[in-house]
């Protein structure tokens, strides 16, 4: 960093200042508040409200859905990542476009096209009851609604990196007798590990808290198709508002957890950099 | 091993590509392949390691086609223009890279590929980096790594790619005799692609210039310095003074009248143009001369600046430091002693 003046003076105070405020009100404030209110009765009714069948298994819903979800989306991202990275193709950029389009468009809609193509009247809904498949309604719809809204984050953290790494290393590796198996496990894969992890972590933050396209193809079904961020708005709606503000905090320390860890990495990262 | 490389071509539309390559490299040779960016000579060595197709021609090894060998099976050493040393791994990790990917019936076992990169480490001279990480080493062991693990399958072919484009020009010299020896030594047949020309003269064998995708020439350098094939292969090769005028009779008469006629191969009359290094040229005295404007040292030599009279041309030679220096506002009569002659188009006269 360069300096320009070696005293900070009333100005600079000022900027800092106002950064601080906006931090404090914007990013922390909200996160303290969720805490004092799940802990506004003490901590005795916030342990219990999060032990009622339906929160216990909104909870298990939603680890449920992450973990396929970041399965799913961290295999077809690196896949997807390198086969972008390496090959020129056409409508290349058409398909990077469309690739980031989750993350700019409203999940309500991503929610509302897996309804128009497998709800009761959608295209393939007819179909689907006929052959007993249930996607609507159930965890597969909101497993395919959270697969649709977070699959750009492991693409858009690992092509960065496989584009500034270029091929050579590849190559080498190929040229040094490396088969499609070894050519992977050995050299692509530990290349991107940082970039890779990273991307999976952000994945998983997201997928833990997507609300607007799980409550499109999920049905409100407390005890049953409620994801942790479905079952706090029923829990609110419903005035139960220290068990809605107790899983809030629950859902908000797990989310926490996985950024926290996403620092770690980068940090260990570019310590060896 | 023998290297045949028989009219490769390769299309890439936009007048980039290869047309009709060819040259054969022997046993234990060492070919330079030069020319100006988009001759086409990283391409023609990426072909021969098999990362690229040619849309024709045949790559033979010993008179085997290696085309339907994907470049995986080709076991020949590549050395990177960066290197691409694999960044998670340690030195002695990308060295013993290529026996560890082997299937596991040729795989050596643990202590034989420990030897194996120690004795390799040992060869290239950086025996105490084995467990250093890439991104910890300097160009130059860098470069020696790369080499390293290019040589731990026992290649029977060598290809470097601008091996020495990202060493300081310091460690550039030192590295490039020390790899010319080493080749030498393990009697490795190599082809290194370069767009440094004096590098490329001092280090190989045979020096092969291409441009926009032809070859021009594949011959050694004292060849290439006294029968360049045009115009272009000598001015390519280096520092290059030109001099337009006339043959008749059997003499070329330059234009300018302080530089001296010489005998021209008989037959041919029209214009032509005579180009010789810097170095190779004398100056006597003479009230008609070219006007000496500044002389300043050059290791062995002086750099003399002079001034045609009439045109006005300004130029620089190169004189033995041993002989005196003509002083400044001399005139002086150039004598050319090795000129090389050239059609206006660039083709030669012999």
């Amino acid at each position: 960093m360069s300096r320009v003046r070696d005293r900070a003076d009333a100005r600079d105070w000022l900027v800092m200042a106002a950064a601080c405020a906006i931090v404090g009100v914007l990013l922390i404030a909200p996160l303290v508040l969720v805490f004092v209110q799940a802990f506004a009765d003490g901590w005795r009714p916030a342990l219990e409200a999060l032990r009622e069948p339906e929160t216990l298994s909104a909870i298990r819903l939603t680890l449920f859905v992450a973990v396929i979800v970041v399965a799913v989306n961290s295999v077809f991202g690196t896949i997807a990542a390198w086969l972008l990275a390496r090959f020129d193709f056409r409508f290349k950029a058409a398909l990077l476009t469309l690739i980031e389009l989750p993350v700019s468009i409203s999940p309500v809609i991503g929610g509302l096209v897996w309804l128009l193509l497998f709800g009761a009247q959608g295209w393939f809904g007819p179909w689907c009851e006929r052959h007993g498949i249930g996607l609507m309604f159930a965890w597969p719809g909101i497993v395919l609604a959270t697969l649709f809204v977070t699959f750009p984050y492991v693409v858009r953290t690992a092509l960065p990196l496989l584009e500034a790494q270029g091929p050579a290393q590849e190559e080498a590796a190929v040229l040094l007798g490396a088969g499609w198996w070894s050519l992977w496990a050995r050299v692509i894969l530990p290349g991107m590990r940082l970039a890779l992890l990273s991307g999976v972590l952000l994945t998983t933050a997201r997928a833990l808290g997507e609300f607007g396209a799980v409550a499109v193809v999920s049905g409100h079904i407390p005890g049953l198709t409620n994801t942790m961020p479905l079952e706090i708005e029923t829990l609110y709606n419903g005035y139960r508002s220290t068990a809605a503000f107790a899983l809030s905090a629950t859902l908000a320390l797990m989310a926490l957890a996985v950024i926290a860890l996403r620092t770690l990495i980068r940090r260990a990262g570019s310590v060896r950099a | 091993m023998n290297l045949e490389i028989d009219s490769i071509s390769l299309d890439y539309g936009a007048g980039r590509g290869l047309d009709a390559v060819g040259f054969t490299v022997a046993p234990g040779e060492f070919v330079a392949l030069v020319g100006p960016s988009g001759a086409g000579k990283t391409t023609l060595l990426r072909i021969i390691g098999g990362l690229a197709r040619a849309s024709a021609g045949h790559v033979r090894r010993d008179g085997v086609d290696l085309g339907s060998l994907p470049a995986r099976r080709r076991n020949i050493g590549f050395v990177f223009q960066d290197y691409a040393l694999f960044p998670h791994l340690s030195v002695a990790g990308n060295v013993a890279f290529g026996l560890k990917v082997r299937p596991r019936r040729l795989r050596p076992s643990r202590a034989e590929r420990r030897a194996r990169v120690a004795e390799l480490l040992a060869l290239v001279q950086v025996a105490e980096l084995a467990e250093a990480r890439p991104a910890t080493l300097s160009g130059g062991q860098s470069q020696r790594v790369a080499l390293a693990r290019a040589l731990a399958t026992d290649p029977s072919l060598l290809l470097l790619d601008e091996p020495f484009g990202a060493l300081d020009p310091l460690v550039r010299r030192d590295i490039r005799v020390w790899l010319r020896a080493l080749q030498q030594r393990l009697g490795l047949t190599t082809v290194m692609v370069t767009h440094d020309r004096q590098e490329a003269m001092e280090i190989a064998d045979r020096v092969a210039v291409l441009r926009g995708g032809k070859l021009l020439q594949i011959d050694t350098p004292a060849v290439l310095e006294a029968a360049p094939a045009d115009a272009f292969v000598m001015r390519f090769l280096g520092e290059t003074l030109e001099f337009p005028g006339r043959v008749e009779a059997g003499v070329f008469t330059p234009v300018s009248s302080a530089i001296a006629p010489f005998a021209a191969p008989p037959g041919r009359a029209g214009e032509a143009v005579a180009l010789i290094r810097p170095w190779q040229v004398r100056l006597s005295p003479a009230p008609d001369g070219a006007q000496i404007d500044e002389t300043h040292p050059a290791g062995a030599f002086h750099r003399i600046s002079l001034t045609l009279p009439g045109t006005g041309a300004a130029f620089e030679i190169l004189s033995p430091a041993e002989l005196p220096t003509p002083a400044r506002g001399q005139r002086m009569r150039i004598e050319l002693l090795t000129p090389r002659l050239f059609t206006p188009k660039g083709e030669p006269i012999r």
